[in-house]
């Protein structure tokens, strides 16, 4: 779902943002990239969708094999 | 919604609501915009009117929020169980008012009472001087009653039962 449809569709909601927020799935790099301006339902919405759906970056560990020399 | 991080270390509440006779009520995210939003309902200063709102001249702010909700469990032989919160239903708002009968505000919440089905958004506008922290709520009016008994001033009550969910803060 592209970002500017999920603002609309929390910013026309007169339902709980919260569980609309959590219910939309959108492309997190775009995410992470959004602005509004503040003090407007944008920012509202934007600040809900960044609560629920960014995505943490992911930590690759590289997994040591055990030492099994005596 | 969080709640706006300012301190009014002594404060003037009142209640404002939307003037129209068949508004449209602020969407949930809008009711946490103070700009062109909660600002057109309260005005843009302390106590000023703004262009879309009016006051409610009412006696004192009831407590708002919401109400305890749990649920809990019985284990035989256990003394206690978990309390668990579940989801709690917002406050009605019981308020009283002195009766004026040609206010325009009381004879607007009248006729949402008539009504029952009138959604329109509320504002309580806390103000300490030039700094205003609002919290803005959509709701509908019930019980609507007057009480003129000859021993004091006739005054009118209702309950304005907030809808579930709407609500927001904001600040000048």
């Amino acid at each position: 779902m592209k970002i500017s449809d999920a603002i609309e569709a929390i910013v026309t909601s007169y339902g709980d943002i919260e569980v609309v927020a959590r219910s939309l799935a959108v492309d997190a790099g775009e995410l992470a990239v959004a602005t509004a301006q503040p003090d407007t339902a944008e920012a509202i919405a934007l600040a809900m969708l960044k609560k629920y759906n960014m995505t943490a970056p992911v930590v690759v560990v590289e997994e040591v094999a055990p030492d099994i020399t005596e | 919604m969080s709640i706006p991080a300012k301190v009014l270390p002594g404060f003037a509440a009142s209640l404002w609501m939307q003037s129209a006779a068949t508004p449209t009520p602020l969407t949930t995210a809008n009711l946490s915009v103070w700009t062109a939003q909660v600002a057109a309902i309260v005005g843009t200063v302390s106590n000023g009117t703004g262009a879309n709102g009016m006051a409610v001249p009412v006696e004192a702010i009831p407590a708002f929020g919401q109400d305890d909700a749990v649920a809990s469990f019985g284990v035989a032989g256990s003394r206690q169980s978990d309390k668990i919160p579940v989801q709690a239903a917002p406050t009605s708002m019981t308020i009283t008012a002195a009766w004026n009968p040609a206010d325009t505000a009381l004879l607007q919440i009248r006729s949402d009472a008539y009504s029952g089905v009138v959604d329109r958004t509320f504002v309580v506008a806390a103000v300490e001087g030039a700094n205003t922290v609002a919290y803005a709520f959509n709701g509908r009016v019930g019980q609507f009653q007057i009480d003129s008994a000859p021993g004091a001033e006739a005054k009118c009550t209702f309950t304005i039962h907030p809808r579930g969910n709407q609500f927001g803060w904001s600040n000048n």
